[in-house]
């Protein structure tokens, strides 16, 4: 373990070590090229100067209301997204990799969805294997034939991303209904407004703008081509964790946002209740679960959907977005195909790699992870969150021996992964700055053309030594200051 | 306009103006406790209380006028439900809270501003504890409560879009405005009575409730206060923003400006009801020989008109 050079009172007890890629520092302690000047000016804070800001910072989340989980009043369960006032640098270099990697893991994601739900060339071409798609509870066999415009079935996507030594790697692709972008924005707001002279002199790229290329997005997704479609945003409601977001965008955007009781389908349309009678709805940006988006159709006992939705939309009467059906290409097994994909539809080699991944419906396989489990972080194919999840080298031999059963009864359903040496980032603490665990999210758009904001939500481990970042397990967010040429 | 971001503008507004409203009462209430005689506080509890057709905390107010320090440890429980209890539709939390609560839903028709600060008003109340304003001067606190609540109001005054959603949002607070002081007259008339003119001060505390003690002393003297001359300017004085007479005039008004380009038969005869009743309020007191019991019961038809008036809205335009 080494000290960064010219230590100082905000940096003086940061540890960089050679084990875990230090975004910040190298591992001789030197600040990186691109976070010279960042760690200069940093350095004029004192420790007791950081904290007050952030505690500003997360003064103006509770104030504005920028909440996770929102469950009514009394505030245990209004909580705020912990932020960390310190930035990510990303260089123009490595943003370039990661934008061209995004846009051909998008591209290759939407061709696939094309596919099963039309000719299935990539499965009886054996890439693929069948039962592996056609068997996924994620695959909506309503979905089959249904056309998309511009072949976008998944339209906002949010692409998990941690970087090692080895350099960046996809850890999922969120294509169902990705939330943590209006973190991003919220996260760059307070840290402007905290040290908004240093803000200025790195010539930071611009993410504001991300909700005029939403809506763009979605214009775009109208099923008539019309210039000017009727958008809304479809909510499950106030209960819901990512309420706030939804808001966020629904005002952004400058769109309706509704709920299932405001919208209802005649005569195979949409329409939602205004004050003037029902208005026709063109495109629905959705952030409710395929299974509730209509008790016709899906899981009957829905309250949150609109009965008759999905066949307005299989008329083509309206978008949705993203499509239904598109969890089936972020189910874990499925993701272990992603690189195939991308030289089955690309005929390119992968940008971004994977993470290696042991799929536990080989017998092989399975074996191999029931004998390594204090090595391996296993996951349920569909799930998300963090939830349901074992990380082997923090779970007890008891632990270990509980889950190992479970998984033996029905392996299809779990994935495992090697412990990602996930890097660290400098992060205020109680106890001065420190290192944390961090992964980004980026947010990638697709109607006509591709869209990404240069920015992403990146997330924290707060705990020390923690490799967890997702929300609901704790995690925090840092702004990513994605540097102009 | 979407159905329901219309109702919510409705509630919110009308949220606000409760919260305001009960404030004022608690501001007057708390200078009165100041210098007043025990049987004229409680008799103002009473006033406060039947006005919301609520049953006090503990029962009836009058159990013991004689102790003095009863009845001082009653008024905080009183304040205590009239301030933080959530069961208490009327109290300033709740309002504040339901006024939030609608206000979360629509934050993308109201704007950043008036979010944030309507959430840290509310933040700020709900960390509040009755224990604390007892013990510092309870009437700043009931102060800044009101000026939240105006100012919040303020704030949507000088921002929002006179589109459709404005007109929802008026005809909440002018509509609730209605409701509030026709019950506030109504249980001043039952509690104090026009006929024996024994209580100058709580006449004077009306027309503090319902801000109008200056517009008042304008138009006539405060220093011989007719109880009649009050309850006339209260409730047909056509350019006191708090008389029934100018709130009604206004829901009218938005409510014309909403229905300009329907066809909607039912919404234009409530329209007639009310432009009928605000003739009838103006005949009625160039009479001047209305009892007591008559003026009640005229506010008391005002009231179910004006129920009615939101039923009809709610069913034409948020649940249609």
């Amino acid at each position: 373990m080494m000290s960064p050079s010219e230590p100082t009172s905000l940096f003086s007890n940061y540890s960089v070590g050679n084990v875990f890629f230090d975004e910040m520092f190298r591992p001789d302690g030197t600040p990186r090229n691109a976070c010279k000047m960042l760690y200069e000016a940093l350095n004029k804070f004192s420790i007791e100067e950081m904290q007050t800001m952030q505690e500003h910072a997360e003064r103006f989340f509770l104030h504005e209301g920028i909440t996770f989980a929102v469950y009514g009043d009394d505030g245990a369960q209004e909580r705020i997204i912990p932020i960390d006032l310190l930035p990510r640098i990303v260089t123009p270099k490595d943003w370039r990799i990661l934008d061209r990697g995004l846009r051909q893991r998008l591209n290759a994601l939407n061709q696939f969805l094309g596919d099963i739900y039309g000719a299935k060339k990539i499965l009886s071409d054996g890439i693929i294997p069948t039962d592996l798609v056609l068997g996924c509870p994620q695959y909506r066999p309503e979905m089959r034939n249904i056309q998309h415009p511009h072949g976008s079935f998944v339209s906002i996507c949010g692409t998990d991303i941690v970087r090692t030594f080895d350099g960046f790697m996809v850890l999922e692709d969120n294509l169902r209904v990705p939330s943590g972008v209006s973190y991003m924005l919220a996260n760059r707001q307070a840290v402007k407004s905290s040290i908004r002279n240093l803000f200025r002199r790195h010539r930071v790229r611009k993410i504001e703008h991300y909700g005029q290329a939403l809506r763009q997005t979605l214009v775009e997704m109208s099923p008539n081509n019309s210039a000017d479609p009727c958008v809304a945003l479809l909510t499950p409601g106030t209960y819901n964790s990512a309420f706030y977001e939804h808001l966020f965008l629904a005002r952004e955007m400058g769109i309706e946002l509704v709920q299932g009781e405001d919208l209802s389908v005649r005569r195979g349309k949409v329409f939602m209740r205004t004050t003037r009678g029902q208005r026709q709805v063109d495109v629905i940006y959705r952030r409710v679960d395929d299974d509730f988006i209509d008790p016709l159709v899906f899981r009957k006992d829905s309250l949150l959907g609109v009965p008759g939705l999905f066949s307005a939309y299989a008329l083509g009467n309206v978008s949705l977005v993203n499509a239904p059906g598109t969890g089936v290409a972020d189910d874990k097994s499925v993701y272990a195909y992603v690189p195939e994909m991308i030289r089955y539809y690309l005929a390119e080699e992968p940008i971004l790699a994977n993470v290696e991944t042991y799929l536990c419906r080989n017998p092989e396989q399975l074996e191999f992870v029931l004998d390594n489990l204090d090595k391996l972080v296993v996951k349920t194919v569909g799930g998300s969150g963090g939830y349901g999840m074992l990380v082997g080298p923090h779970a007890t031999v008891a632990e270990r021996a509980a889950y190992a059963d479970v998984m033996r009864e029905n392996p299809t359903n779990y994935i495992a992964q090697p412990t990602l040496d996930l890097s660290c980032s400098p992060c205020i603490t109680a106890s001065g700055v420190a290192p944390r665990h961090v992964d980004l999210r980026t947010f990638v758009l697709k109607g006509e053309d591709i869209r990404i904001v240069p920015g992403a939500f990146s997330r924290v481990a707060l705990r020390e030594g923690s490799l967890v970042v997702n929300s609901s397990q704790g995690g925090g967010g840092k702004d990513l200051w994605v540097l102009s040429k | 306009m979407l159905a329901r971001s219309a109702n919510g503008l409705f509630w919110m507004s009308r949220y606000l103006e409760r919260a305001e409203h009960t404030a004022r009462l608690l501001i007057t209430q708390f200078e009165a406790m100041e210098d007043r005689s025990v049987e004229e506080i409680d008799l103002s509890w009473r006033r406060i209380y039947l006005a919301m057709g609520r049953s006090p905390a503990g029962g009836d107010l009058t159990s013991n006028l004689e102790n003095e320090d009863f009845m001082l440890m009653d008024a905080y429980t009183l304040a205590d439900d009239l301030t933080f209890e959530l069961v208490n539709s009327d109290s300033i939390r709740s309002s504040m809270y339901f006024a939030r609560e609608n206000a979360r839903q629509i934050r993308n028709v109201v704007g950043r501003q008036f979010w944030t600060n309507l959430n840290s008003a509310y933040l700020e109340l709900r960390s509040s504890r009755i224990e604390f304003i007892w013990t510092n001067k309870p009437q700043n606190f009931y102060a800044n409560q009101e000026n939240n609540a105006r100012t919040l109001s303020g704030y949507l005054d000088s921002s929002m879009y006179r589109d459709d959603g404005w007109h929802f949002l008026q005809m909440g607070r002018f509509i609730e405005r209605t409701q509030l002081i026709a019950a506030l007259l109504i249980s001043q008339i039952k509690v104090f009575s026009t006929e024996f003119n024994l209580q100058d001060s709580s006449w004077i505390s009306l027309m503090v409730l319902c801000n109008a003690s200056l517009a008042y002393r304008r138009q006539r003297s405060l220093f011989s206060i007719n109880p009649r001359h009050v309850l006339e300017f209260l409730i047909s004085d056509a350019a006191h923003p708090h008389s029934i007479h100018y709130s009604i005039e206004r829901t009218i008004e938005h409510f014309a400006a909403i229905s300009a380009e329907e066809e909607r038969v039912e919404l234009t005869d409530i329209s007639k009801d009310l432009k009928s009743q605000l003739r009838s309020i103006k005949k009625n007191w160039r009479s001047r020989s209305l009892t007591d019991v008559q003026i009640c019961e005229i506010l008391h038809n005002l009231l179910s008109l004006n129920r009615e008036t939101y039923n009809e809205i709610a069913s034409a335009y948020f649940f249609n």
